[in-house]
Parts: C-alpha cells; sequence; structure tokens
C-alpha cells in the first residue's frame, strides 16, 4: 500500500521555503486562518501527484497553474517533492516526474490517483450544492473524470459539424454556379436553374443564328460542334481584327510635321541667342549676378569673399540691373526657347513609342511593303530622341533638322495605312462571328456550371443522410454518458444517504436522489426528504445541513471509487465545513474517522473547535493509527506559512512539556484553559452568570456560578470537592494570572503554578467525556443530572 | 442535441450492470452506448455496425473508420453525377 510520507514545497501558492509536512500512518490535521497557505498545501500535493491543480486548471477566466502557481515574488519555478513509501521503501516524485517512469506499483498508484477524485475543497462543495443543476454537473464531472467518454464524444458532435460545414460550403458552390448561368443566359431569380431552362435560353441563341435547337443535355456536343464548323469559315477572322486595330493605329498616328517645327523654332531662338552673344564684351553670366546679389543681400555681406574688398548691397545691386538691363535682349531669347524645349522633348518621346507599337505590329504577322523604310525612319528619330537638345549648339542642331526634314513620314506611314486599308476590304460579317463565338463559349461553359451543380448537389444530398446518423450518435452518445453518470449516482446515493444520517441522526431528513437533467447536456439535480416532503434540498434544510449533504455525496462517491480501485486510499477535505454546529461537527468527524479508517487523511480546516474535534475523532476510529497535527498561527508574503503549537491547552499541560516550562506559562494556559471549560460548563449546566452587556465572560463571575453550584450538587461534589477548593484557594493566583498573558504571572513560584495546573486537570477529567467528545450538560429527561452523552460520567444532585 | 430532444430513458427495473461494471464511468458509458445503439431504430445498418465495432475495445480513441464511412458515402454519391458529366476539350 502507497502512504504519503512527506511533502515539501517551495515558491509555490503562498509557500515560499517549506515547512514541510510529514503525514502519519492515519494522515495531517492541519489548522490555521483563512489565507494562511492550508491551501497551498492542498494544491502542491493535487499537482504532484495528478500533474492537475483543479483549483486553477479549469481552462478559464485566465486561471493556470502555468500562470498563478508559482509564488507571487519567486522568480524561480515551483519546486514540490512527496516522498511515498510502500513498506520500507521510500520514493520521491517531484513536478518533472512520470507515472510511466515509477516502478509498478507506484505507477498504478499515480496512475489512479489521475482518474479518481480524491480531494474535496469548500469551493466544490459550493459548486455542487450550492449551484445550478449545470455548474453542480461540473463540479462532480471533475470528481468522476469522465473525460475520457466525453473527449469521445466531443469527437462525434466534431465529425458532425464538419459535415454541416462541408455542405454549407457545397451549398455556397451551387449559388455561385447559379449565379454565374443566370448572368450568362440572362435567366431570371424565380426561374429555377437546371437543365430545361438553361436549354430553353441556349435554344433562343442558337435558333437566331439559324442553327438546328438541342432538345436535351446531351445534345450540347452536337450543336457545339456544328457552332465549331461555322466558325471555321472565319478562321481569317483574328488577321483581320488585328489589320483593323493596326489601321486604327495609324491612323491615330502624331503630326510628325509638329516635331520639324519645334525643333525649326528651338534653332530659331538659339541661332538669335548666339548673335545676342557675339555682342557682348567678354561673358554675360545672368545666374551668376543674380546669385552673387542674393548672396550679399541674406549675409549681409560687408567685403568680397573672394578678394576681400569692401563691398555696398546698394552698389551692387544698382550695377547687377544695369548689366542685366543691358542684356535684356539675350535672356528674354532664352526665356521663349525653355518651353519649346519642354515641348520638343514631349513630343519626340511620344513620336517615338508610337513607332514602336508600330514596329510591334511588324514583328508579330503583319507585312508591309514600307518595313524596311519604316524601319530606317525610326532608327533616325530614336537617334534624335536621344540627343541632348539643351547643350547642342545651333550650328550642331542644323544637319539632324535637315534629315528629319528629309523624312517626310507621309511616304512612310501614310502608306502603310493605305496599304492596311485596302487589305481590309471587304470587311466579313462580323456580327455573325461574335454570335457564333458567344454561342460556343456558351456551349462550353453552361456545361462545366451544371456539372459543378449536380456535384454539389450529390454531396450536400450524402451529407444530410451523414448528418442524420452522426445526429443520432451524438444524441445516443449523450444520453449514455448521462445515464453512466445516473447509474453511478443510484449506486452511490445510499451510501451518501448512510453518511448522512450518521451525522444528522433522527432528525427526518435525507432519503437522498441524485438525478440527472435529461432536458439538458449536462445538468444534476439533487433531492431529499424533509419532514416527509421532498425536493431541493435548499429549499427546506439549513445551510449547515446543506454543508453536510454534499460533503456525504462527496464522501460517498470516494467510498464507491476506492472500492473499485483500492490503490489509492487518500482522502483530502480542505476547509470543507463552515456552517455547520458544534455538535453536526463532531459527529462529522467521527463519520470521516470512523467511515474511512482505511484511507490517509489529510484535512485542513480555520475552524479550532472542529480541529480538536478531528484530532478527538482521529484518536478515537482510527485503529491506533498516528495523525500529525500542525496549527498554522502565521504566514507573511515573505515568509509563508509559520507553524505554531498545535497542541490545544489540556494536551499541553499533560504533556512533558507542561513539566519544563516556565511557571507563567504553566498558570497561564491553565488559566486559559479552566476559562474555556467554565464557558461550557455553565451553558451546558444552565447556570445563572452575572449578566456582561459586551457578551464577553470572564473567568471571575464564571467561576463563582459554577463554584457555588457544584458544592451543592452532592453527587459532583463528592468527587470534585478536593480539585474545587483547591482552584477557589489559588482564587488570587487565577485572578492575578487571568486567562491570558499577564506580568503579574511571572512573580509565580513552581509549586504554586503546578498546583493549580492539577487542580485544573482534575477538574477538566471531570467534566470532560473523552468517549463522547463532550462536557457534562443538565439532561433535560432526568431531573438533577449532569452527564455526558454516553452517560460515562453521571452525577446526581442528591 | 437540443434541449427539446427526447430523452433516451435508462434501464428500467433491474440494473443490467453489476457493480464491477461501475468501476470505471467511461467504460459504463461506452456500455451504455452499446445498449442504446442496439436498441436504436433510427441508425442505418451500417453505421451501427461500424459504431458497435469501434466499442468493442472502451472508449474509441479515433473516429477515422466513420470518417472513411462519410468519404466513401460521398464519393458513391458524386460518382453519378460524374458519369453524366459531358467530355470537355482539353
Amino acid at each position: 500500500m502507497q502512504q504519503l510520507k512527506r511533502l515539501s514545497v517551495k515558491n509555490c501558492r503562498g509557500i515560499v521555503n517549506g515547512p514541510d509536512i510529514r503525514f502519519g500512518t492515519g494522515g495531517v490535521l492541519i489548522c490555521g486562518d483563512n489565507g494562511t497557505g492550508k491551501s497551498s498545501y492542498v494544491d502542491a500535493l493535487e499537482k504532484v501527484l495528478t500533474g492537475n491543480c483543479s483549483s486553477l486548471d479549469i481552462r478559464t477566466q485566465g486561471l493556470s497553474w502555468r500562470l498563478q502557481g508559482g509564488h507571487i515574488f519567486a522568480e524561480a519555478a515551483p519546486e514540490i517533492e512527496l516522498e511515498i513509501s510502500d513498506g520500507n521503501l521510500i520514493r520521491t516524485i517531484t513536478l518533472e516526474s512520470s507515472p510511466s517512469s515509477c516502478p509498478r506499483p507506484l505507477k498504478q498508484f499515480l496512475q489512479a490517483s489521475r482518474e479518481g477524485g480524491f480531494i474535496l475543497r469548500r469551493r466544490t462543495l459550493l459548486d455542487f450544492i450550492d449551484a445550478k443543476p449545470a455548474d453542480r454537473w461540473k463540479a462532480v464531472e471533475t470528481i468522476l473524470n469522465v473525460a475520457q467518454f466525453r473527449e469521445f464524444e466531443q469527437k462525434l458532435i466534431d465529425l458532425n459539424k464538419h459535415l454541416r460545414e462541408q455542405a454549407e460550403t457545397a451549398a455556397e458552390s451551387v449559388l455561385a454556379d447559379e449565379t454565374e448561368i443566370r448572368e450568362l443566359l440572362g435567366i431570371e431569380q424565380e426561374i429555377p436553374i437546371d437543365e430545361s431552362s438553361c436549354i430553353g435560353k441556349l435554344n433562343e441563341k442558337i435558333r437566331s443564328l439559324g442553327l438546328l435547337e438541342i432538345t436535351s443535355y446531351e445534345e450540347i456536343e452536337v450543336v457545339l460542334s456544328t457552332v465549331k464548323q461555322h466558325l471555321a469559315a472565319f478562321s481569317d477572322m483574328e488577321k483581320w481584327q488585328r489589320l483593323l486595330q493596326f489601321g486604327e493605329l495609324l491612323r491615330k498616328a502624331p503630326i510628325y510635321q509638329e516635331i520639324i517645327d519645334l525643333i525649326s523654332s528651338y534653332d530659331e531662338i538659339s541661332q538669335n541667342i548666339d548673335e545676342e552673344s557675339k555682342k557682348l564684351v567678354g561673358h554675360f553670366y545672368e545666374e551668376v549676378l543674380k546669385s552673387g546679389l542674393q548672396w550679399i543681400q541674406e549675409d549681409k555681406l560687408e567685403s568680397c569673399p573672394l578678394c576681400g574688398s569692401s563691398i555696398s548691397f546698394n552698389e551692387v545691386q544698382s550695377y547687377v540691373n544695369q548689366r542685366l538691363e543691358e542684356h535684356s535682349t539675350i535672356i528674354q531669347l532664352k526665356a521663349d526657347r525653355t518651353p519649346i524645349h519642354t515641348d520638343l522633348i514631349e513630343k519626340i518621346r511620344f513620336y517615338i513609342s508610337f513607332l514602336d507599337e508600330v514596329h510591334e505590329y511588324l514583328e508579330n504577322g503583319v507585312t508591309s511593303a514600307y518595313s524596311a523604310q519604316f524601319e530606317e525612319f525610326r532608327k533616325t528619330i530614336k537617334k534624335i530622341g536621344s540627343l541632348n537638345f539643351s547643350v547642342l549648339d545651333s550650328g550642331k542642331i542644323q544637319p539632324y533638322l535637315a534629315v528629319l526634314k528629309k523624312q517626310d513620314d507621309s511616304l512612310i506611314i501614310s502608306s502603310m495605312h493605305q496599304e492596311i486599308d485596302e487589305t481590309c476590304t471587304p470587311s466579313p460579317d462580323m456580327e455573325r462571328y461574335k454570335e457564333l463565338f458567344q454561342l460556343s463559349g456558351y456551349l462550353q461553359t453552361i456545361p462545366v456550371h451544371l456539372d459543378n451543380i449536380r456535384y454539389a448537389l450529390k454531396v450536400i444530398e450524402s451529407n444530410e443522410y451523414c448528418q442524420t446518423q452522426t445526429d443520432q450518435l451524438c444524441a445516443l452518445a449523450t444520453q449514455a454518458r448521462k445515464n453512466a453518470v445516473q447509474i453511478f449516482m443510484e449506486a452511490i446515493s445510499d451510501t451518501a444517504d448512510e453518511l448522512y444520517q450518521y451525522v444528522h441522526p433522527g432528525e427526518s431528513i435525507g432519503s437522498l436522489e441524485i438525478n440527472v437533467r435529461q432536458r439538458t447536456n449536462a445538468g444534476l439535480e439533487l433531492k431529499s426528504e424533509f419532514y416527509g416532503i421532498s425536493g431541493d434540498p435548499r429549499g427546506h434544510y439549513s445551510e449547515g445541513h446543506v454543508d453536510s449533504l454534499g460533503l456525504c455525496i462527496f464522501l460517498a462517491i470516494r467510498r464507491f471509487q476506492f472500492q473499485q480501485c483500492p490503490d489509492v486510499a487518500l482522502l483530502v477535505l480542505d476547509d470543507v465545513l463552515h456552517s455547520v454546529d458544534g455538535n453536526h461537527r463532531l459527529a462529522t468527524a467521527q463519520m470521516i474517522f470512523e467511515k474511512f479508517n482505511d484511507h490517509q487523511i489529510l484535512i485542513t480546516t480555520h475552524d479550532p473547535v472542529w480541529f480538536e474535534n478531528l484530532k478527538f475523532a482521529s484518536r478515537r476510529h482510527m485503529n491506533g493509527k498516528k495523525f500529525v497535527q500542525y496549527k498554522i498561527s502565521d504566514w507573511n508574503i515573505k515568509e509563508g506559512p509559520i507553524f505554531g503549537d498545535h497542541l490545544n491547552d489540556y494536551e499541553w499541560l499533560t504533556s512533558d512539556r507542561c513539566r519544563t516550562a516556565t511557571p507563567s506559562d504553566k498558570a497561564i494556559k491553565a488559566g486559559r484553559l479552566l476559562e474555556a471549560m467554565l464557558q461550557d460548563l455553565c451553558h451546558n449546566l444552565q447556570m445563572k452568570v452575572t449578566y456582561s452587556k459586551t457578551g464577553n465572560y470572564t473567568i471571575d463571575p464564571l467561576w463563582t456560578s459554577f463554584y457555588n453550584t457544584a458544592l451543592r450538587f452532592k453527587g459532583f461534589n463528592e468527587v470534585s470537592e478536593d480539585c474545587l477548593n483547591q482552584i477557589e484557594a489559588t482564587r488570587q493566583v487565577r485572578n492575578w494570572i487571568g486567562a491570558h498573558w499577564n506580568e503579574w504571572a511571572l512573580g509565580l513560584t513552581n509549586p504554586e503554578a503546578q498546583n493549580f495546573c492539577n487542580a485544573v486537570i482534575e477538574l477538566r477529567k471531570l467534566v470532560y467525556c473523552e468517549s463522547c467528545g463532550q462536557f457534562i450538560k443538565r439532561i433535560s429527561d432526568l431531573d438533577g443530572v449532569w452527564a455526558c452523552r454516553g452517560q460515562h460520567l453521571k452525577y446526581k444532585k442528591n | 442535441m437540443t434541449d427539446e430532444s427526447p430523452p433516451v430513458p435508462p434501464p428500467d427495473g433491474e440494473s443490467p450492470y453489476t457493480r464491477d461494471d461501475l468501476s470505471d464511468i467511461n467504460t459504463l458509458a461506452v456500455k451504455e452506448f452499446i445498449r442504446l445503439i442496439q436498441s436504436d431504430q433510427s441508425l442505418a445498418p451500417e453505421w451501427k455496425e461500424e459504431m458497435l465495432r469501434m466499442l468493442d475495445l472502451g472508449v474509441p480513441d479515433d473516429i477515422s473508420s466513420l470518417e472513411k464511412m462519410i468519404e466513401e458515402a460521398v464519393d458513391a454519391a458524386t460518382q453519378e453525377a460524374e458519369r453524366k458529366k459531358l467530355p470537355r476539350d482539353s
């Protein structure tokens, strides 16, 4: 049998670096306030055992072990070590361990722990009890682990969805093909697209061309062949079309004379500029004069940057203006030449691109008697086009101009144009050709669309059939899962009820029914009886009764799973009881340890009273198995949980630790125990105590009331007289020390403190029954009797 | 699959399952699924047969044989459409 031995946790949730948890053969009990790291130990244990942390790995709301599993300030990843013993053999597993690499018994234990729910958290309990049926199902599903079947069910659902998507795609394809046919043949929206409607429209076109109409889809091939024969008569049509396009190009040829005129104008102005330049004495640099003047003005120069002589802007400006005036003719001529130059460059570029297009036609099958002349002409124009006119002197332009003037394009382009016009006349029956060509296209395209539609409709049809099958399989799979859970719930509901009756004997409640909802995909309904009326327990039960009902259902599931798979004898209850009163808490503790004494148990609680109940019940019902108890006394973000003294005051006073303790420690704990006892006794024995407005009753009024009553209660006084008198005799000590730390207590001697302790211990033995786990109380049926529930302790008044 | 779908009731009267059958809820669900399929009247025999074969070894890991059945059903249906196609010029 695998048993947990030690849990070591670092950088994980609320734990920084331990302290370690050691497991007894019976298990561990941990008590600590809310937020002191109890659940962090449970999270760590679950993660290292199952690879999953159910409080975080819920795949929603941004929660995951990866994000929140580590300690908030730790840079390093969480480290968890769990020692597991198998007889004398101890093995350690960590987060990195894989069950498959473990020895067989440990492997079985780890694999089984991944399958069966052995952890119940407060949150899961609330999700189960105080929730909608669907949430309740979710809570139970993690415990039952029906994931494998769920996964298979999901695959069926996905397959079904895939079929639907395929059908939708096929339907879209049908629509696209139908739209195409409607546009080609002009079929109205209200007419369905089929062979008949397509043949009808095709026949209209066939008829207009004087061909034989078709009566069936198969005849399309025949009419297509006929149309192709008719089109053969127009075999030269493409060539003619090309010649016509070529003729159109030549007709739109740019005007060659414009280029000659521009070059002439350019040359003429350039000659005039040359003439004017000759009149100049020296050089005239218009740009230098204008830029120099601007420079002097902007930089406010007072000396010449070249010779250093002083300069005056006004003087320079006057000189520049005078020079510009003197050369106004040449300046104007240059200004006139600029737009002519721009225009000339643009016109030549355009003309060359036209010549290139003509060249393309001649290169690609169009023949002309003027081809050679044309190519010579194109070469010359391209050469001129490559010239940089702006730097050419007028003398250098002249020879090119002479060449251009000689190349009269009317001899070439116009001749070619005339030649093409003659070739294309007379024109064929262009309209008929067009219609035949169009019909040929329809006859080839429409069958493709019709085939596509026919194919897609077959896909839709077969998909529909498959969908009905997968729909039914999905429904049956879901029903099978629900039935399985229902059968399981029926199997455990008797056990759950039995456990519930243990905690609530004779309370006319129970007869639990857990039903799977049939109308939804996943939902669980609870029903139980309340004084003969069956219904949702939340309707009649107190919060505490509902809490313990949820716990009993979980425990019944655990009991069942353990019977089926005894590899995991583990039960973890993480702070599950909140609203349960004292007697029911004790009964719950007893039920857990009596019914699960074959398990190793880890229970955490925030409730110190239930902690004491658990300690009591574990001693009594766990067949001598040892429990380790921890009390978390404090927690902070930097250190994590800090363990304190887990013994209660009575346990401490009767332990070896008390013998070596200081007098003040002994007296303080004895005083605190006496106060706690007196509160229970005064309540149970219904004693009159002076009313306290704040509700806090100090030790003195409680003692006075109890002592006076006890002295008169003969049966009790006979056995308790010595200890009562001893406590009364040390009244001053008791009052000094009170129930808490008091500096007066520091002056106590060891004998004084020990006497006080012994008297309190003796009193506790007389008033608290270890078998029943409760203080004596007034028995209403037996007047004048103080007794425990089992009447192991019983005192008569007279 | 919807809220309105009629529930198939779990077995009436005495449970056909032993306590051992309840040891694994997934296996129990498979057994229930087999029982429901066997008593179903609307599933086609070939689908029924295939699904039962798949469940023979417990919860099936994959459902590729169902996918193959669907593929074959679509192929058979579309072959008819293919046959009606007119020969095309290449």
